[in-house]
């Protein structure tokens, strides 16, 4: 389950970058030739964000061809 | 699902090979797209919910912040400093991964004899728990700590990191890191390492480079190993290389038995010419 660590990984960098502000959605990029599976990556990021500030945003994997494992964005609710 | 990469991930499914029926596990959870793209639902709906409506309207305005981040950067920042350690002290660092029982451990034990007075071997021990195969390690004659990872399945390289503080290799000297026994996660994480080793046992069977790619494709060598068993166990050497080589034409490839030691010669001259090109500066 190297897919956990992955997920930790991104909910740490999105929740840095996020600074409290609720996050909506997490785009990421999976490359093909990584042995990450995305549907593992799901669930596990769905377990590590509960209980931080990225709890309940939708995480959408974008598939590429390569290596590539990257957050590309992150969508946050404006500050009120 | 995802054809258009051609990643092959569908990701997970199940084939009746009976009835030739393969079915697309894809979870009920999340929904896919023509292009591979996948969204995974929220949390805090019901799971009767409409799709064409899977936004509300009265949400607060939204704005997208672009990351272009690795996600792995801070393991690979991590890494960067072990390398720049291994780099600084001539240390030559191997990342030594398979399955478990492919003979990792007997492998060092046999290193360790051979190159006894000839170079200083330092071992970082990798397991999910126990600390059995450090204490052979010890027993064998070379400085070892043991790494247990609990639920982890492999090394990373902040823990690398933290052996290290530990072990204090000399100068000058060989580590070998040997990885969780797995053949799938540790060849994701970057370590710091400058060589990258896949064992394969004979008793594993020849297929396994294609039914794990992903470590022989980030493996600079494939070690065959309980190479003396082959004749048992109706182990191909020849396809086995041949089926490496299709999913890594570049992997180096050495057949050996740690435990007769035939073999052994060419491995430690490989592992000294190696540690020669890292005194000479030659791995970045």
């Amino acid at each position: 389950m190297h897919e956990l660590a992955i997920a930790e990984a991104i909910v740490d960098r999105v929740a840095e970058t996020a600074a409290g502000r609720r996050v909506v959605r997490v785009t990421v990029e999976i490359g093909d030739q990584t042995c990450v599976s995305c549907e593992a990556l799901a669930f596990s990021f769905g377990l590590v964000a509960e209980g931080t500030g990225v709890h309940g945003a939708e995480l959408v994997t974008r598939l590429v061809p390569g290596d590539a494992l990257n957050v590309k964005s992150l969508e946050i609710e404006e500050a009120a | 699902m995802c054809e258009t990469c051609g990643c092959g991930a569908g990701e997970t499914t199940v084939t009746n090979l009976e009835t030739g029926h393969t079915h697309d596990l894809g979870s009920e959870h999340e929904h896919v797209h023509a292009d591979g793209t996948r969204h995974s639902h929220r949390h805090d709906h019901s799971p009767d919910h409409d799709h064409s409506h899977d936004h509300d309207h009265d949400r607060p305005a939204t704005k997208v912040i672009d990351l272009n981040a690795r996600i792995l950067a801070k393991n690979d920042h991590a890494a960067a400093l072990n390398r720049a350690w291994f780099k600084g002290r001539e240390v030559l660092a191997i990342n030594l991964m398979s399955g478990p029982g492919a003979g990792k451990t007997m492998l060092l034990e046999r290193t360790i004899g051979e190159l006894k007075g000839r170079q200083p071997v330092f071992v970082l021990e990798g397991d999910q728990a126990t600390d059995n195969d450090g204490r052979r390690i010890q027993a064998a004659g070379a400085p070892a700590v043991q790494i247990n990872t609990g639920k982890g399945c492999h090394l990373d390289a902040e823990m690398v990191a933290r052996g290290l503080a530990e072990l204090r290799p000399t100068p000058g000297s060989l580590l070998f890191i040997e990885n969780v026994g797995n053949l799938v996660c540790p060849a994701l994480f970057d370590l710091g390492e400058t060589l990258r080793v896949a064992i394969l046992s004979v008793t594993e069977g020849d297929d396994k480079p294609l039914k794990y790619p992903h470590m022989f494709r980030a493996a600079h060598l494939m070690l065959v190993n309980k190479i003396d068993l082959a004749p048992h166990v109706d182990f191909d050497a020849d396809l086995a290389v041949a089926n490496a080589r299709q999913v890594n034409p570049a992997i180096d490839v050495l057949r050996l038995s740690a435990r007769t030691g035939e073999g052994m010669a060419a491995w430690t001259e490989l592992l000294q010419s190696a540690h020669q090109a890292v005194v000479a500066g030659a791995f970045a």
